[in-house]
């Protein structure tokens, strides 16, 4: 695999790796492309997939306003801080 | 009185209505043997012992009031990929080590109604990846007669497999997936393992539920009773015998086993047909692209800021980068990485559009032969050294991939004991929704196989 492509993947994984880890991880990645790659032979295009039906999509939830979740539910994982709760910082 | 923690939830249930033993005794007994193992096995995430006793006590009111349902009293495990409300569900990962999730899956919350009572959650590999083995080693030690596993790939078959038990993959949608960590979303199934085939349909008829939470799920529309065909024999049953199964792709011992089992449900009156499923070659080639290209995109959600663990940077896109790198395992990225390779535009139509069609195909085949058989029999795993599975370029979910990427019912049970005493499991794949007929003939043999299962509490 070309250093290159791996940049890339790690660009839309949004993931990254030191130098030191980057070679073995890059070998480990192409013994999954490689073992893979013998369906690039396969004689079949995206006209021979057919739908498969699992989804009802006919069948769908009526879109009606539900009651929530209590909040005290809903904060249960954030970190408790006297009378409040802590929410990390999501804007720069 | 036989070692309770190694009895049937029919047993079990016998007990219980009986009055031969409490709902409360029931799940002391098996936090015992949680608490006295697990460590050693690391088995369970958690041991839930305060949530089981205040359960058994409820359940033990309820069924003095006669108002038990079959699973009133019955401790059990849930995967750790599978929500629990107010209990740690960490699926195995440090993204969310310490979640408590502020509801419970809709399969669990089908058990909460019957009354069940949750011993613990069983490890798992991050968010199920490779499956609910930790599930199959709580069940086969006594922490509980039954526990709701994962299957995307084959998990809960090979657990099953690997720990001399029962397991079956619901078809496709039989069980709502809400609530279920989403690792491969078109393949994920939530299902029971358990030491008979008449204990994973009782459980069965309790978890499949048409779900609007889960637009996949279609439940049981016809109400069907899945323990109706229990105890019915398998005169006249058609079971096919697929030849790309037992080459040399499969262990001399696993495939003797396999094979001896197909001449006792022969002898049992069923029909046996020699058939062939060649696309089978490429099933779990296909399952790997599918698989990573749809976790790729379900395990973007953790960002560390949304969800998850979150890292430090300077700016924000260093912040989710380094939540990622700290929360997920080397496996897990591996597959992120493979599925973000598969779905980039020059790979698109040599791997995600070909392990798509390979899909249709696989499934075109296996419809074929459900034209004619009623089931597909199979072993459950190679059982080659991982010398020859390199050498052979194989998954470990050889055996199991095609159920999954076809969306057909998969029932495995142990059908023999290698020499060294550890078990083989074979699989029966049933057609889509028919789930009652693979229990039934694991059902059939396992009365055969292992009569012991069936001695105690009657």
């Amino acid at each position: 695999m070309e250093n290159s492509t791996f940049e890339v993947l790690c660009e839309a994984s949004q993931l990254s790796f030191a130098d030191t880890e980057k070679e073995n991880f890059m070998e480990r990645l192409s013994s999954i492309i490689e073992f893979t790659e013998i369906i690039k032979n396969i004689d079949a295009d995206s006209s021979s997939i057919e739908p498969q039906n699992s989804v009802s999509l006919g069948d769908l939830r009526e879109d009606t306003a539900l009651p929530s979740f209590p909040a005290e539910k809903l904060l249960a994982n954030t970190e408790p801080l006297f009378d409040c709760y802590v929410i990390p910082k999501i804007m720069e | 009185m036989l070692d309770i923690t190694q009895e049937t939830v029919k047993s079990l249930r016998r007990r219980l209505d009986r009055r031969e033993i409490s709902a409360e005794e029931l799940c002391s007994a098996f936090l015992k043997m949680s608490q006295a193992m697990s460590p050693d096995l690391n088995a369970l995430a958690l041991i839930t012992a305060d949530e089981a006793h205040s359960a058994a006590k409820s359940a033990q009111t309820r069924i003095d009031k006669g108002e038990s349902d079959v699973l009133t009293g019955i401790p059990a495990i849930i995967s750790d990929n599978i929500m629990t409300e107010g209990v740690i569900s960490a699926c195995g990962s440090n993204m969310l080590a310490g979640f408590v999730p502020p509801y419970s899956a809709s399969a669990v919350e089908q058990l909460k109604n019957a009354g069940y009572v949750l011993v613990g959650k069983a490890t798992t590999d991050e968010f199920g990846l490779g499956g609910s083995p930790r599930s199959g080693i709580a069940v086969s030690s006594g922490f509980a007669p039954y526990s709701l596993g994962t299957d995307s790939g084959g998990a809960i078959r090979r657990a099953a497999a690997y720990y001399g038990l029962t397991g079956l993959r619901p078809t496709f949608g039989r069980v709502s997936r809400y609530g279920l960590a989403a690792f491969a979303s078109s393949f994920d199934q939530i299902g029971p393992i358990a030491k008979t085939a008449e204990d994973c349909a009782i459980i069965l008829n309790a978890i499949s539920a048409r779900d609007s939470l889960d637009a996949t799920s279609f439940g049981n529309p016809d109400g069907e009773d899945f323990t109706a065909k229990i105890n019915t024999g398998v005169k006249g049953l058609k079971i096919a015998v697929p030849k790309e199964f037992f080459g040399d792709n499969i262990s001399d011992e696993v495939k003797s086993d396999v094979l001896e089992a197909a001449k006792i449900l022969e002898k049992q009156g069923a029909v046996l047909i020699d058939v062939s499923v060649k696309m089978t070659e490429y099933a779990a080639q296909a399952f790997c692209v599918i698989s990573s290209a749809e976790a790729s995109s379900n395990l973007a959600r953790y960002d560390g800021v949304n969800y998850g663990l979150r890292g430090e940077g300077a700016s924000y896109a260093e912040q989710i980068v380094d939540s990622r790198n700290k929360g997920f395992s080397s496996e897990t990225k591996r597959r992120i990485m493979f599925g973000n390779f598969v779905l980039s535009g020059e790979n698109y139509n040599d791997y995600f559009v070909k392990a798509h069609a390979l899909r249709y195909k696989i499934k075109a085949e296996y419809d074929e032969i459900f034209n004619t058989a009623d089931a597909i029999l199979t072993p459950t795993v190679s059982d080659l050294s991982e010398k020859d599975i390199a050498a052979k370029r194989l998954l470990p979910d050889f055996c199991t991939a095609s159920a999954s990427l076809a969306g057909l019912p998969c029932v495995t049970t142990t059908c023999g004991y290698r020499a060294n005493g550890l078990p083989i499991g074979m699989s029966l794949t049933g057609r889509k929704m028919n789930e009652a007929t693979i229990l039934q003939i694991a059902d059939s043999f396992e009365r055969n196989f292992s009569p012991e299962l069936f001695e105690v509490a009657l």
